[in-house]
């Protein structure tokens, strides 16, 4: 049953992606509107989110990354 | 079944689908001959994320129909389990069968997920989450909730600063010329109809149970093109009714502007947040208010029972629950030192610090490299677990209430026959998010317990 644990988890990716860049894009906003500066907050703020976002989803899919290398390459568990 | 009875049943289908095609929106649109018997909904939501406050709307706490709504799903699960369980017997009936039934699946589904121990741990909560969002899904697509119980709510408007009516802004709008906009009592009794000339807002220039001569004007058009034209009385009598009302249509709509006299200049008195409905003044042009004084009254009438789950209060809630549970279940199934360290992970960085101090600068710089990555990576973690929050409200919320405005678009267009389908969807739909809602908390809890997968 090890299937069902997986497919849960990645329920939650999508969300996890999009919060992510959402939530950098809206707080470089604030920042941008904060400091008056015109964009620079909001494109780090992208690039934050889109760092946060890329990782945290390779984190999420590791075990079956790992999984995955282990059953091709012959190794049982 | 027989031939005759399927026969039977197709033609009744087919009769209720054409008529709902003749009366429904798209019939009215084809300008099909109207069948006024039908009650076409209003697609009309007056707040969206949250219920409408039906009783102690005032109040600190307003009891809002959506969380009736809860408290009629409790009953109602409660009910349906003590039924179940009342006389209960080794050889189950019908009603005990499928309770058991439905247990047994549940256990079954938990206990795969998160092994025995945890299973039964994990089962009170998960199995009330899982009951409680399928009741909810399932009891709102009942007919008595949403739009056919109403209850009137009367809000009052008042100002905040004292100050002159400057301008009325809601005006009553006519949506099609010859509208009927007020009605006339002649001295022999005879009722008269003032029709509009054009579509659009205009402005009333007398009120109910004024008597009026021949050539008075009633109303007066605001619109651009038509700009200052006069709906005259066409005999002469009593005012009998406004036919026309002043609606509230957007949330916080500005309703009145008021020349205060002093530094705040003119305000504008905005409609209360997320409250549609008929708005009624209280004041004139030219008035003098003061200070709290009224200048409207709106009337709104909520349903009495509205889904629960399309309350973004109560799903958040469940989902606070849903995750405080999960990170309690991680807190005391693997003690505080290795719970706290998946979240603020420095023992690396420390490591490094004093190798470097020690003169190891290669080995040091290295392992401060790799504490510096893990710091970052609890962070991860705890940005994902502070998402799973938001994203269980919304999911369940958006699922529900698209479901709703489905349905009743559906019913919109064509009513009757084509809202079947939807509902069938809907009824998959609620066992899905009940499930997913179920399981999600059971897959994060089993992973944070961390014991997901070595007991089987």
């Amino acid at each position: 049953m090890e299937k069902w644990v997986y497919a849960f988890r990645f329920i939650g990716i999508g969300w996890y992606i999009a919060l992510c860049i959402g939530g950098g894009i809206l707080g470089g906003l604030w920042l941008d509107r904060h400091f008056e500066t015109s964009i620079i907050f909001t494109l780090a703020g992208v690039f934050l989110g889109l760092v946060v976002a890329a990782l945290g989803t390779y984190r999420m899919i590791e075990p079956l990354i790992k999984e995955q290398n282990d059953t091709t390459s012959g190794g049982k568990r | 079944m027989s031939r005759r009875g399927c026969g039977l049943i197709g033609l009744v289908v087919l009769i209720l689908f054409i008529v709902g095609l003749a009366g429904g929106a798209i019939g009215r649109g084809m300008n099909l001959p109207n069948i006024s018997i039908l009650k076409v909904p209003t697609l009309e939501i007056e707040s969206f994320f949250r219920g409408e406050a039906v009783f102690l709307t005032d109040g600190p706490f307003p009891i809002t129909n959506t969380l009736i709504a809860s408290w009629v799903t409790i009953l109602v699960a409660t009910l349906f389990a003590f039924a179940a369980t009342r006389k209960m017997k080794i050889i189950p009936g019908r009603l005990q069968g499928l309770v058991e039934m439905a247990m047994e699946a549940l256990i079954n589904f938990i206990e795969s997920v998160a092994g025995h121990k945890n299973g039964r741990r994990f089962l009170p909560v998960i199995a009330t989450i899982f009951i409680f969002v399928m009741f909810n899904a399932y009891l709102a697509l009942l007919p008595i909730y949403g739009p056919s119980i109403h209850v009137t709510v009367k809000s009052e408007i008042a100002t905040e600063k004292a100050g002159t009516v400057v301008e009325l802004l809601v005006h009553p709008i006519a949506e099609e010329a010859d509208e009927s906009i007020a009605v006339i009592e002649t001295a022999d009794g005879a009722r008269e109809e003032v029709k509009i000339p054009a579509a659009g807002d205009f402005e009333y220039r007398v009120a109910v149970r004024e008597s009026v001569s021949e050539g008075q004007p009633v109303a007066v058009m605001m619109g651009t093109t038509q700009a200052g034209t006069e709906v005259l009385a066409p005999v002469a009598g009593t005012i009998m009714e406004l036919t026309v009302e002043r609606r509230i249509e957007e949330s916080e709509q500005p309703i009145a502007r008021i020349d205060t006299g002093g530094e705040d200049g003119v305000i504008v008195v905005n409609s209360p947040k997320d409250k549609l409905g008929e708005l009624e003044y209280d004041v004139a042009v030219n008035q003098p208010v003061s200070t709290d004084d009224e200048i409207a009254v709106l009337t709104s009438t909520p349903p009495l029972l509205r889904s629960a789950s399309t309350d973004i209060n109560m799903t958040l809630a469940m989902a606070l629950l849903a995750v405080l549970f999960i990170e309690l279940m991680g807190l005391t199934g693997r003690g505080f030192k290795h719970y706290i360290s998946e979240y603020i992970n420095v023992g690396e960085l420390f490591r490094g610090m004093k190798l470097f101090l020690k003169g190891k600068v290669v080995d040091g710089l290295m392992a401060s490299v790799t504490g510096v990555i893990n710091v970052i990576i609890g962070g991860l973690e705890f940005i994902s677990h502070m998402t799973r929050m938001v994203s269980f409200a919304f999911r369940l919320f958006g699922n529900m209430t698209a479901g709703e405005i489905l349905v009743l678009s559906a019913t919109f267009l064509i009513p009757w026959i084509m809202a079947m389908p939807f509902y069938g969807l809907e009824l998959l739909i609620g066992f899905i998010q009940a499930l997913i809602f179920g399981g999600l908390t059971l897959v994060f809890a089993s992973i944070a317990v961390g014991h997901g997968s070595e007991e089987h």
